[in-house]
């Protein structure tokens, strides 16, 4: 720490959900229960972490988010009737790919890039 | 010149006051009130803390106790282990320096060990902090200070006062770091905008940290009887005067305090004094320094 941009709060996890009928993003907090958990992801995004939040993942219900948004957006599933008009169920999911970025900036162009710092694909058994 | 001398002789009367058992019983009640203020980073930790430190706070004979620093110290290693993956690093050296704290009172010249331990815990803090800045690229290129001074809300008073980095600027540059940061976005890359002057600053930035944690590394480690050693207190506290008012970490600040006055037990006996003033000012690193500046300034 106080050496490097290299950050726990600045790592963003990023989670896509391919299935039968797409792909869409979860957002990681539904899935890492509490935030000293999260911030446990981030620090020490090891292989066994990853899993965890994949094996969560394929073992909760699931909706695509076909609102407005450019990007589709995995809903956690609640009561049928809860559902939205926007939401589309789908069946199964094939994979869940897990990717933990660091921040990069380069001071000669003042931009700020994600650079990979671990990432992961798990297939559903 | 009057004023020095009277400065000087008034802080070895009252250096000359602390010591002994008053120099013990005054380096725990410090680290008790450390303990108390900055390291309620859990509720298992709250929980030790606000049952273990009041007792011995309020009863002498509590805190001198080795059995009690024993017990204290367990307590707080256990309620750190869940912590260990994010603690900010001060965090680490206040549990290390508890447990050193409960070693030393059960050795025959408590004064001397409390005092060894906290000088070779400076040193060796910042030692690896030098070589860790030494070791980062992005710190020696001045990366590091110039993304902090853009992006961390301690430094954007700093930033504009030093580099005339504006207040849209630092509004345009929060929104670009917040969609970077966020899980759910999908963008990868974001513009900042800065100064035309912020580059040279904070390449100078980073040397001076280099240097006066280098300096700081070697004088807290040399042996006794080198030169280094004898004035180990200036770089010390020049780091916590120019450092904790711009980034006010007042943990850390409080603890490099404690640290400081219980290493002078061994020499320069006077400088105790300047610990605990330094000690008991630490909240007034909060004041928005840089802010009041630029306001005098704008004034004219």
């Amino acid at each position: 720490m106080f050496a490097t941009i290299d950050r726990m709060e600045y790592r963003p996890i990023h989670i896509n959900v391919n299935t039968n009928e797409g792909s869409c993003i979860v957002n990681p907090q539904d899935v890492i229960g509490n935030q000293m958990e999260f911030r446990g992801v981030q620090a020490l995004p090891t292989p066994h972490k990853l899993e965890r939040i994949a094996k969560s993942i394929f073992e909760r219900e699931w909706v695509i988010d076909t609102g407005n948004s450019s990007e589709l957006h995995c809903l956690l599933k609640q009561n049928e009737g809860d559902l939205e008009a926007s939401a589309q169920s789908f069946k199964e999911i094939d994979e869940v790919e897990i990717t933990v970025y660091r921040f990069n900036f380069d001071t000669r162009s003042d931009s700020l890039s994600l650079r990979i710092l671990r990432e992961h694909t798990f297939i559903q058994n | 010149m009057k004023v020095v001398k009277g400065i000087i002789t008034q802080l070895e009367f009252y250096s000359e006051k602390l010591v002994g058992d008053r120099f013990i019983v005054l380096v725990l009640l410090m680290t008790l009130i450390l303990s108390l203020l900055f390291m309620d980073h859990s509720r298992l930790l709250m929980g030790i803390l606000y049952i273990f430190v009041p007792v011995a706070i309020l009863f002498t004979t509590v805190s001198k106790s080795p059995i009690y620093w024993t017990v204290f110290g367990v307590l707080m290693l256990i309620g750190f282990i869940p912590l260990l993956a994010t603690a900010d690093n001060h965090i680490y050296l206040t549990v290390y320096w508890i447990i050193a704290v409960a070693l030393c009172l059960w050795t025959r010249d408590q004064g001397y060990s409390l005092a060894l331990n906290a000088r070779l815990l400076i040193g060796l803090c910042f030692a690896f902090a030098t070589l860790w800045k030494l070791l980062s690229p992005e710190f020696l290129n001045g990366t590091f200070f110039y993304f902090t001074f853009l992006t961390d809300d301690r430094f954007f008073d700093f930033a504009e006062l030093a580099a005339g980095v504006s207040q849209e600027a630092r509004l345009y540059n929060i929104e670009s770091l917040e969609t970077l940061k966020s899980s759910v976005n999908r963008i990868d890359s974001g513009l900042f905008v800065s100064s035309v002057y912020l580059n040279n600053i904070a390449v100078f930035m980073a040397y001076w940290t280099v240097f006066i944690e280098g300096w700081i590394a070697l004088a807290f480690l040399a042996p006794e009887r080198f030169k280094l050693s004898k004035s180990r207190d200036i770089p010390l506290l020049i780091f916590m005067i120019t450092t904790y008012p711009i980034a006010t970490v007042r943990g850390f600040a409080t603890l490099l305090a404690v640290l400081g006055f219980a290493q002078s037990q061994n020499q320069n006996r006077h400088m105790r004094v300047i610990y605990v003033l330094v000690f008991i000012s630490i909240p007034l690193f909060s004041l928005p320094f840089e802010r009041i500046l630029l306001n005098i300034l704008n004034l004219f």
